[in-house]
């Protein structure tokens, strides 16, 4: 809320009214906030009509394109999810530039045999420059459009059309150098009209002027949806990260780590706001840092007219950062310096490959890069914290002895993105 | 009568014990070093170099990322190794974070550093 000029209100009073209410179900009252069903956590059939309903129809993030900014630039991402067979091999998708500058996506099989073409662990997370893809099984040879430009002894072939065994290419979309590709052969929306609400709040992030620095990766034993509910919620920072960060969240104003505001947004997607307290009084070396440049969160205080507009979109007090939550699977936490963010790859109903990272701006000076350091330690020392819950949960889940799970007001982004998937499951 | 050769520039002396062991250059490798210290080679490593850090910035801001000269880079990687060192002895006191998901399961990819050294100097 605004206030008169000349009498601002203090950041203290423009906090919810905890002590009264449940802001967040306050603001969506529609929202049923009771126990619900753990099964879909738990079930291998709803896992199996995840992946038909929601990985083999929607838009998923698969890397930026700062990974491949010159023609022939190219990387493998294996997308378990949206294999054929239940049980069956994962497909792997070559995203390249190619030789026009665009930014396209293929199935990694050789029209001839199936063979993947191109055999690039996808886990080393290195990009390559290639001018043609050429199959290591018997030769053949694409263009980087995907187009058949090769094949060797191709006379011995009897009705070889080399014009209609082109790679096949997956859908594929840019926004603000997030590239998105859609394996469905004709999706049902747009990336534009699936990722909307974040891209109208996140229109003037500079997220182009930020560059990847940090990128930490595990195999979980544990749901997707249960991993990704790790990093979306405030309500576990007091326990889970009492070592890494005991004080900077949960102050006398918010002990117990409340997100700051939480807008829910159509087909999943949702925003959630955090704030750092404002009696923190950071250890020499961060105070240190923050002298020079920012760490993984904003300092607190208003953060309106900053560079990186779009941040702290209802305008809290004390911002520290906020958490986009882009159904299905990838979280984008930008602050005032930066954004931070996860990936979450369902390969079983038990199993997820997460992946966080961290984006720090281009550095201007050397000295930047022992400032950005330190985000980048506390960040992932922190992310060994959150991780550690995630087999736990699991193995609880999946004992039979829980039957429902039971969200908070401040837990309202878990609840939304249960609530999104089962509508979506269903539909 | 000339001395030892150096790793880093002679107003640095003070932290030329540091250069041969703890001057890494990705976070993987630096991080993979600070779990196998003991805390009190880390608290040595803060009390040492935190009080130069401002020197050291100064010092390496002479120069542009992509030009730096070996012993300004060395200086650069032991000011990220001092940002690696910091949470284990300000916060956890003790090399790697209490109660976490397994080090071993858990991987550290490090993207290169947009910095180049050039490859003219000592």
């Amino acid at each position: 809320m605004s206030s008169a000029p000349g009498t601002p209100q203090s950041p203290e009073s423009r906090l919810p009214d905890w002590a009264n209410t449940r802001p967040v179900s306050d603001r969506y009252p529609y929202v049923d906030m009771g126990p619900v069903s753990t099964e879909p956590y738990v079930s291998e059939e709803f896992f199996e009509l995840e992946r038909e309903k929601i990985f083999k129809k929607m838009w998923l993030y698969v890397g930026r394109t700062e990974r491949i900014p010159n023609e022939g630039d190219h990387f493998i991402q294996v997308i378990e999810a949206v294999r054929t067979k239940k049980n069956g091999t994962n497909p792997s998708f070559i995203i390249c530039r190619d030789k026009n500058g665009e930014v396209r996506a293929f199935h990694n099989a050789c029209q001839h045999r199936g063979t993947s073409v191109i055999w690039q662990n996808h886990e080393t997370w290195k990009s390559e420059n290639r001018k043609y893809f050429a199959c290591r099984f018997h030769g053949w040879v694409y263009d980087t459009d995907g187009s058949l430009k090769f094949v060797p002894d191709e006379n011995q072939f009897c009705g070889l059309n080399k014009s209609e065994r082109g790679l096949r290419p997956v859908h594929c979309a840019v926004w603000k150098g997030f590239i998105f590709i859609n394996v469905d052969p004709n999706p049902r929306e747009t990336l534009e009209q699936q990722i909307e609400p974040h891209a109208k709040l996140l229109k003037d992030f500079p997220f182009e002027k930020i560059h990847k620095r940090g990128i930490w990766t595990a195999v979980v034993d544990v749901n997707w949806k249960v991993a990704m509910d790790a990093f979306q919620e405030g309500y576990h920072v007091n326990t889970v990260h009492a070592s890494t960060l005991p004080e900077a969240f949960n102050g006398a104003l918010n002990p117990n780590c409340r997100p700051t505001s939480i807008r829910l947004f159509e087909r999943g997607n949702r925003s959630v706001t955090f704030m750092v307290s404002p009696d923190f009084e950071p250890p020499a070396v961060e105070k240190w840092v923050r002298e020079r440049g920012s760490s993984w969160y904003a300092a607190g205080g208003d953060e309106t007219g900053n560079e990186f507009p779009g941040t702290n979109p209802d305008n809290d007090p004390f911002y520290a950062f906020d958490c986009h939550g882009f159904f299905p699977n990838m979280l984008v936490d930008p602050y005032v310096g930066g954004f931070y963010g996860h990936e979450f790859w369902p390969i079983s109903v038990n199993k997820t490959r997460w992946i966080g990272s961290i984006n720090f701006a281009e550095p201007e000076k050397p000295s930047d890069l022992i400032v950005h350091e330190h985000g980048k330690t506390l960040l992932r020392d922190a992310f060994r914290e959150d991780t550690v819950t995630l087999d736990a949960t699991q193995v609880g889940l999946e004992s039979g002895a829980v039957e429902t799970t039971i969200f908070s007001d401040g837990e309202m982004a878990p609840r939304h993105l249960y609530n999104s998937v089962v509508e979506m499951v269903n539909s | 009568m000339t001395g030892e050769p150096t790793l880093l520039p002679s107003e640095f002396s003070d932290l030329e014990r540091f250069a041969a062991t703890w001057v890494f250059d990705t976070e993987k490798q630096r991080n993979v070093f600070r779990v196998q210290q003991t805390l009190d080679d880390l608290d040595d490593f803060y009390h040492t170099v935190f009080p130069r850090m401002d020197a050291l910035c100064e010092y390496i801001d002479q120069f542009e990322l992509d030009a730096m000269p070996p012993p300004a880079a060395r200086l650069l990687r032991l000011g990220q190794m001092l940002m690696e060192v910091v949470p284990a002895v300000e916060i956890y006191r003790q090399p790697d974070v209490p109660n976490a998901f397994e080090f071993e399961r858990f991987h550290i990819i490090s993207p290169d550093d947009p910095m180049k050294v050039t490859e003219n100097q000592p």
